[in-house]
């Protein structure tokens, strides 16, 4: 899915100075699918994912006009949800600290909806190996892939440096790529 | 070119950072290298699309969210307790005996407390009662003690012990209520009606248990919840999201049969009405009224309660009309006026009884 930047911003601009509770619910439709596939790939559930992006909508309505000074509205959305997921993680654990190398993604059972319109075997080996990443790199991979987001917006919402990201990055290639050769190299 | 260029190129230009030089390279290599070709193919679809279940979902949650907001938008608009700001003020309006209160929104908002207090046993001791009660045409909304959020439609009645301290948190409803219960296992939270009990085991849903419907629904909305009659408890059945449960109340007093009739249950999926997405059964969370192939009967019992009004069919036929709509009226007569649109039929009203015929 394609954001338009300029749509976003206008948005964005109404909800700030003119409270228009019409372009707020544009907004929270507009980001809701993406936001909580993100979010349930770390909390591990949907119900929770729903709560965090209800408060985190919350607290946009709530800035007022200083909603205005964000520059890149989904990335910021993206960075207070991961830093939300974890700290629900923290809690759930008794407050040991979670973070991202700790979190376990392997067990995501829901489908996301490109996992659900997979029409071809490629595709689904695809999935199986971004599924087996570990869990900073598939997050990585699925903020670039999935949310079209650059290395410097990953890195931003990551807590990463740019050269972490990358590295990630080509890490997820090479295994992805891996899974897949044997079925595409070999059927010449 | 290598593997590792190769993919290290097409990691850059899935994250947008390939320039223009790079992306010619991407292409003279895949070009001449078909198996890569595929590869490539195979990594850059793009199948993002959000299907009509995706949307639906989305709707749902801004529903329950906005809802949400309007508790909040309220309670920072009342009295700030100096305690605890961010406790919302509903909290408070529940505890309080036998006074009436009215908001500055659009929703009339009565709470009457009992002169005497109900008495129920809850594990043993007996346990004091609040109760929330609305006349018809008014709704509210409350906040129970553990945080739990329950908005309640007209001529309903919603009691619940003052602190939740027992194994389990018990309410008991009769009429119509949307509950968003705080997650906590430990103590399940079950509602109490005439004929089933609800035990909670997620969070959103919707219970319709009017004394004078023939049936009770209960809708759910996110989470999972487990009915049992209150015959036969053992007897449970799990509803899922976006399943509704209706269970018939027992036979009229006409049937004469011996032995009574299980009573009929029918598990359903709700049914959104148009292309918004709303659902009948929580239209009137957001103010709306919406029916689906609806007896005029029956959208009269729904009219009678939210206007707070009698309504009498001169002719009984007109009672088995059927209507489909989505109404945002505050306007009894103006409602009437859009049905009579597709299905003519007259209306004369005298103070808050309105009679209708050919």
């Amino acid at each position: 899915m394609s954001y338009n930047k300029y749509y976003i911003s206008k948005l964005q601009q109404d909800i700030a100075l003119i409270r228009d509770e019409s372009a707020y619910r544009k907004l929270f439709l507009l980001f809701h699918q993406s936001m909580i596939r993100f979010a349930t790939s770390i909390v591990l559930s949907e119900e929770v994912a729903e709560e965090i992006y209800s408060d985190t909508m919350l607290k946009i309505w709530l800035m007022e006009d200083k909603l205005r000074n964000i520059q890149d509205l989904r990335q910021y959305l993206f960075k207070v949800t991961k830093n939300s997921a974890l700290n629900h993680l923290t809690k759930a654990a008794k407050n040991r600290f979670i973070d991202l190398d700790s979190i376990d993604m392997l067990s995501f059972s829901s489908p996301s909806p490109e996992e659900k319109m997979l029409s071809n075997e490629f595709q689904r080996k695809i999935s199986e190996a971004v599924n087996a990443l570990p869990p900073k790199c598939q997050l990585v991979y699925r903020l670039i892939k999935e949310e079209e987001f650059n290395y410097r917006q990953t890195a931003e919402i990551l807590d990463l440096s740019l050269n972490t990201v990358e590295r990630h990055m080509n890490s997820a290639m090479k295994k992805i790529v891996g899974h897949l050769k044997p079925y595409i190299i070999s059927s010449k | 070119m290598s593997e590792n260029l190769f993919l290290q190129l097409l990691s850059k230009l899935l994250a947008g950072e390939a320039s223009r030089e790079e992306i010619r390279q991407l292409n003279e290599f895949t070009a001449s290298n078909p198996e890569w070709l595929a590869i490539y193919n195979e990594l850059t679809d793009k199948q993002e699309m959000s299907t009509p279940e995706d949307d639906l979902k989305a709707e749902q949650a801004f529903a329950l969210h906005s809802l949400k907001m309007q508790l909040y938008n309220e309670s920072s608009n009342s009295i700030i307790d100096n305690s605890n700001i961010s406790t919302p003020s509903y909290k408070r309006f529940a505890s309080l005996r036998g006074k009436i209160l009215i908001a500055a929104t659009s929703i009339l908002l009565i709470i009457t407390g009992l002169a005497t207090y109900k008495y129920v046993l809850q594990d043993g001791k007996p346990a004091q009662l609040s109760v929330v009660s609305t006349k018809r045409g008014s709704r509210t909304n409350v906040t129970l003690p553990d945080g739990t959020t329950v908005w309640v439609n007209s001529q309903s009645k919603l009691q619940y012990s003052d602190n939740f301290k027992g194994k389990t948190r018990e309410v008991w409803l009769s009429g119509e209520a949307f509950f968003d219960v705080k997650k906590d296992p430990d103590h399940p939270f079950i509602i109490h009606t005439n004929k089933i009990n609800i035990k909670v085991l997620g969070t959103a849903f919707n219970v319709k248990s009017y004394p004078e419907d023939p049936t009770i629904e209960t809708s759910l909305i996110r989470g999972r919840i487990e009915v049992n009659f209150t015959d036969r408890p053992q007897e449970t059945i799990i509803l899922r999201p976006n399943e509704k449960l209706t269970v018939s109340k027992d036979q009229s007093q006409f049937e004469k049969s011996p032995d009574k009739k299980d009573s009929k249950i029918k598990l359903e999926n709700l049914n959104p009405v148009n292309k918004e997405k709303l659902f009948v059964e929580t239209a009137w969370l957001s103010n709306r009224i919406a029916f689906t192939d609806t007896r005029l009967a029956e959208i009269c019992s729904t009219l009678q309660r939210r206007f707070n009004v009698e309504i009498d069919f001169e002719n009984k036929e007109l009672m088995d009309y059927r209507f489909t709509g989505i109404f945002e009226e505050e306007n009894l007569d103006q409602i009437l006026n859009v049905m009579k649109l597709s299905k003519p039929f007259n209306h004369t009203t005298y103070g808050k009884k309105i009679t209708l015929k050919f």
